[in-house]
């Protein structure tokens, strides 16, 4: 070991930071942290379009500012219920679940489209969930009102 | 101020400084604000100008919450790698300098460092930097890090803090001895 290497090594402290456990908690959780960021980005956005700071949505919802504060960095896990209160106060959709077509539906309408008119006819009924609780994007902003 | 270990198996061979006032070292400290959706939302708006002429630059387009997106995603990628390393070690500098960063082909103008140049490692080009010095063979300490969505660090302030940092990194180490001439670079390192 050089000089410079011993010297360093006994003035240097451990890392008791805790950097990677918290790297490796994220990378565990990373799906619904990535949800729970997207979310905080929405709400950023929402309370800047209606003037609204961070204290007045803590004050509507009746909790903390801290609470806020957390959401906002996009680290809880949040419930359906926080989210339909979030949603309620701020006038958006934060979630939602994806419309989806059943194979009933196919075939249902491919029966009358060869046949002319509606037919008894026996399907499987094949549902495709897609992404559960799919959240808008920012490019369909208005998904609820598409919906 | 205090030198930290970050990776230090088989042998030390990356630190990070802690400042003074600071509960936390720099790699730590950067990548906290890295993964805060409303920090990374306010810097882009305050140096979205930037951010678009990066996109211009390199071909690519961003929207603020994309760029929010995007640097949570590299920093985790490069959390990955460090902590890979703390556990299993580095045996070579080659492996520091191209397994562990990505540096720039970057010129500073009227720089007074040396930018180290090898190729890149990652498949994406990324705004987030380290900076560090390297004080003996294998052996680097971090001072900071930066969003740099400029060509060179004396553009913007906040880049330009960046090198005051090292500079004070450089001139305690040099009071303490803890520098081998012969080694001393300092790096800007794209991650």
């Amino acid at each position: 070991m050089t000089d410079i290497r011993k010297k360093i090594e006994e003035i240097a402290i451990d890392d008791t930071s805790g950097w990677k456990e918290d790297a490796k908690y994220r990378r565990a959780n990373r799906k619904w942290l990535r949800k729970s960021q997207d979310i905080a980005l929405r709400i950023l956005d929402v309370l800047e379009e209606k003037g609204m700071q961070q204290k007045d949505l803590a004050e509507a919802l009746d909790v903390s500012p801290q609470q806020i504060s957390k959401i906002v960095k996009g680290k809880q896990n949040l419930t359906l219920e926080t989210i339909s209160k979030l949603e309620q106060v701020l006038g958006v959709e934060l979630v939602g679940v994806p419309k989806y077509q059943t194979k009933m539906d196919v075939d249902k309408k491919e029966v009358k489209t060869s046949f002319g008119k509606q037919k008894r006819q026996r399907v499987a009924v094949q549902v495709d969930f897609g992404d559960v609780f799919k959240q808008p994007s920012d490019s369909d902003y208005n998904y609820r009102n598409a919906a | 101020m205090e030198i930290v270990r970050i990776i230090d198996a088989p042998e030390p061979v990356l630190y990070a400084v802690q400042y003074t006032g600071e509960e936390i070292h720099e790699l730590y400290r950067n990548i906290d604000l890295w993964i805060d959706p409303e920090y990374l939302r306010e810097f882009f708006k305050t140096h979205e100008k930037d951010l678009k002429s990066y996109c211009e630059f390199h071909e690519v387009f961003y929207s603020i919450n994309d760029a929010v997106r995007k640097t949570i995603n590299d920093i985790e990628n490069l959390e990955q790698v460090l902590i890979e390393k703390a556990e299993n070690g580095i045996s070579d500098e080659e492996e520091i300098l191209e397994t562990l960063f990505k540096p720039l082909h970057n010129k500073e103008k009227d720089q007074r460092y040396a930018l180290q140049e090898s190729k890149a490692t990652l498949d994406e080009e990324t705004w987030l930097r380290l900076y560090a010095i390297r004080i003996d063979k294998h052996l680097y300490v971090i001072t900071g890090g930066a969003i740099k969505l400029t060509e060179t660090m004396n553009e913007r302030d906040h880049t330009k803090t960046e090198l005051k940092k090292m500079d004070q990194v450089v001139q305690y180490l040099r009071n303490e001895d803890l520098i081998n001439e012969e080694e001393f670079e300092k790096f800007e390192l794209g991650i």
